[in-house]
């Protein structure tokens, strides 16, 4: 269990980095050309994308051991095999990848945290954050498919990164809506109720951003996954037949119900919030639709430790 | 104009991605039975046979182990044992593998081993991580079988 915890912890740090780098990068440049200028959100963002990066170090190192540890025999000393491992396999190499680009993403993410106006940092962030999207995929069953391994890669990289851009932004924004407070602010504080109605704007503004990353996000997710899919099943009744197949089918449902729950927030929640009705229900949708991501990553976690059918 | 231009591109991604993969899909079926278990096993790491087989009786002690997998393992992290009876285990090192695609990877046992029942024991490695292990039994026989 603590393994599957492990990855979930994994896919949902590497998600709100780049959620959090697509806030810095692609939302704030939006709000100011509407006028709309948030002097903390950069360096809110920041602040997250840095939470994301150390969050990773634990999820990898832990990682690494469940790895080490189903290679050994019993009585081997703990770093048995670890040279080979990471020298000699695959996994290895993107487990290597994925440490190199950890510390640029860290290093990025503190530099931004001290000056958030640093484009160099940000563009680092970015880089680094897509390329991270890519190494989950020489270490699950893409890799395996052989014969058509860059095609399955391919496919995953793009849902990674679908993936990752959609609930990632919706956690980045989601935590520095509802969770953030400005430094020193509590709740009962005289400024708290200012505080509030400074997050309750954010809010509205960068939900009424986020439809066209969501969207986008979305549909690489759906396609790419459903390719991805179609490499593994040998037929459709793997789907009820078979573990992975069954698993895939809750992690689409539990999809569907985020995408459900945002399309809603698109068409009827954010426009009314706009308009001036309280942003109640919007967080509420929001809080729904976290909780419907988190789901859907742990399902995910639980996935790619599932032998495919015919494994 | 945006939208539309989004919406090109995600169709255009939609259609490189999905149509290959959805022909392979359906030349599995148009196969049915064999042919889609073969295909599986291609898609995925699994041991396909060994020498010696599985339940095997030689009246020669072998001295190489060779195991066949549907895919490459990784050799690096893979280890092969010969266990007798009594428990006592050799570990066979270095393992090597040929070039080709259906290469064995194999292990001289180095030693002669005496009659009695023994257990191949492998564990192996995916390339996608996934760590497989096995047993295969087997018996050396305590004399030559006489024609009759």
């Amino acid at each position: 269990m603590e393994w599957i915890l492990a990855r979930w912890l994994g896919y949902a740090a590497l998600a709100v980095l780049l959620g959090a780098a697509f806030v810095g990068t692609v939302l704030v440049p939006r709000l100011a050309r509407r006028g709309a200028h948030d002097d903390t959100l950069p360096r809110d963002a920041a602040r997250l994308a840095l939470a994301a990066a150390i969050a990773l170090i634990p999820a990898s190192l832990l990682r690494l051991a469940d790895q080490l540890v189903a290679l050994q025999s019993p009585g081997d000393a703990p770093w048995t095999g670890l040279d080979a491992l990471l020298r000699y396999t695959t996994w290895g190499s993107g487990f290597v990848a994925q440490g190199i680009l950890h510390l640029v993403a860290g290093l990025a993410a503190w530099r931004l945290v001290r000056a958030s106006g640093s484009r160099i940092a940000w563009g680092t962030l970015v880089a680094a954050a897509l390329m991270l999207c890519a190494t989950p995929s020489l270490q699950g069953h893409a890799i395996a498919a052989e014969g058509r391994e860059w095609r399955a890669v391919a496919s995953d990289v793009v849902h990674v990164v679908g993936a990752s851009a959609w609930l990632g932004t919706l956690v980045a924004i989601g935590w520095l809506t509802l969770v953030v407070r400005g430094d020193g602010v509590r709740v009962g504080d005289p400024a708290f109720e200012a505080e509030r109605a400074r997050r309750d704007d954010r809010l509205r503004t960068l939900t009424a951003l986020v439809p066209p990353v969501a969207l986008g996000g979305a549909a690489l997710l759906v396609i790419a996954g459903v390719a991805s899919s179609l490499v593994h099943l040998t037929a459709v009744a793997d789907l009820w037949t078979s573990e992975w197949g069954r698993y895939l089918a809750v992690k689409a449902t539990l999809a569907a119900v985020v995408l459900a729950l945002g399309a809603r927030n698109w068409r009827v929640t954010v426009p009314r919030a706009l308009d001036g009705a309280p942003v109640t229900p919007l967080r509420r949708t929001l809080a729904l639709e976290l909780a419907a991501a988190a789901l859907v990553l742990l399902v995910t976690a639980i996935l790619v430790v599932t032998p495919p059918p015919g494994e | 104009m945006k939208a539309a231009t989004v919406g090109g591109i995600v169709s255009a991604m939609a259609l490189v991605a999905l149509a290959p993969t959805t022909r392979g899909l359906a030349g599995d079926r148009a196969h049915d039975g064999v042919a889609v278990d073969d295909l599986s096993a291609a898609r995925h790491l699994k041991l396909l046979k060994s020498e010696p087989a599985a339940n095997a009786t030689l009246l020669v002690p072998p001295t190489t182990i060779r195991l066949w997998f549907s895919q490459r393992p990784e050799l690096a992290v893979t280890r092969v044992t010969v266990r007798g009876a009594t428990g006592a285990e050799r570990v066979l090192a270095p393992l090597s593998r040929g070039e080709a695609g259906d290469a064995p990877i194999t292990g001289e046992v180095g030693i002669a081993l005496a009659p009695g029942a023994y257990t191949i024991a492998w564990r192996t490695m995916a390339r996608d991580g996934h760590v497989l292990s096995g047993t295969v039994p087997f018996r050396v026989a305590s004399s030559p079988a006489r024609p009759r």
